[in-house]
């Protein structure tokens, strides 16, 4: 996944929210099995799906299910260097209930990459 | 008033059975399950997603959990505009027609229970627990009661298959839904007879929580 270098240097928070936005709609627009346009963009907290910006919640980029629902694979987009702690691991498995088994899928957005 | 207020109140206004329930849209009136839409923040300025919400009230969630919702527009992001609400409004209102008549269908535990059906299968325990207080509350009892009292264990279960580095932090701090899973797997061995109070009480806290009196089904009872 590549987003080009802008002329002008825009900072790295507007460049994440760009990246993001960019992959979201992507990944609406090929409507995927398992992921269809429900699947992107998901917030969680502990009570289950929630909207953007609750308290407390986590936001997943996009989430694989296989058809009861289930949670399968979990992505997660990254910017720059930006890796994932343990505890934030931890954080989005258990607020998505998501089995001992899916991993959060790490995809690296290249600054300027094709 | 927060946006999603702004731009209901004018909809509810013009489309009768629509009622503003806090910051949610309530198609009236209410009985056993929550039904309406809702507006979720984007990270893009003045774009929602807007949301059809169905919701079971016999269970205990302390705001909108949208795990039997769907995102409409074809999940498309709306734009809500700051200086115009009555146009925004407008904008809401056509996309959130179609939907209306379909959530009125959606009346009863039955309905709710036909809507949740194609996730049984689903192991995750917060599936589970609706859906064993849907069995309860359809009269199923037995199938409400073997869910219930295997949640306990399912739970303990699910934490010891992750490594230790991660456990550690998923069962650190309060978990109130899992409290809940427990007192109900509790009352059901201990009360089966009382259990539908458990439930009742649930109901009710839900219809304070998110201001549903106005349209709360026995209002009048």
């Amino acid at each position: 996944m590549a987003l080009s270098r802008a002329r002008d240097p825009i900072s790295a928070r507007l460049y994440g929210i760009a990246v993001h936005k960019a992959f979201a709609d992507a990944v609406k627009a090929k409507n995927l099995s398992g992921i269809g346009i429900e699947g992107v963009e998901q917030s969680f907290d502990l009570q289950g799906l929630a909207r953007y910006g609750l308290d407390g919640s986590i936001r997943t980029d996009v989430v694989l299910r296989n058809r009861e629902g289930v949670i399968i694979a979990i992505y997660d987009v990254k910017t720059g260097n930006a890796t994932m702690r343990p505890s934030r691991e931890a954080k989005i498995l258990k607020y998505t209930k998501a089995d001992p088994f899916v991993r959060v899928i790490i995809l690296h957005a290249k600054r300027g990459g094709r | 008033m927060s946006r999603a207020k702004k731009v209901f109140k004018l909809v509810a206004k013009s489309r009768p059975g629509l009622v503003l329930c806090k910051d949610v849209l309530v198609v009236a009136p209410t009985d056993q399950i929550l039904r309406g839409f809702v507006l979720e923040t984007t990270t893009e300025k003045n774009m929602v997603y807007l949301w059809r919400v169905v919701m079971p009230l016999y269970q205990p969630r302390t705001s909108v959990y949208l795990d039997y919702s769907n995102r409409i527009s074809n999940g498309d992001r709306v734009y809500i505009d700051p200086k115009d609400y009555r146009e925004s409004a407008r904008a809401v209102e056509s996309l959130i027609a179609p939907h209306v008549s379909a959530l009125k269908k959606l009346s009863d535990v039955r309905d709710f229970f036909r809507h949740i059906e194609w996730m049984i299968g689903n192991n995750s325990s917060r599936f589970r627990f609706d859906l064993a207080l849907t069995y309860h509350r359809i009269g199923d009892v037995s199938r409400a009661m073997s869910i219930l009292e295997s949640l306990p264990h399912e739970i303990e279960q699910y934490y010891a298959a992750f490594a230790p580095a991660l456990r550690k932090y998923m069962i650190s701090g309060p978990n109130p839904l899992e409290d809940a899973m427990r007192q109900a797997a509790h009352m059901i061995a201990a009360d089966p007879s009382g259990f539908s109070g458990l439930l009742d009480q649930w109901v009710q806290q839900n219809v304070e929580t998110h201001g549903l009196q106005a349209t709360w089904q026995n209002a009048a009872a």
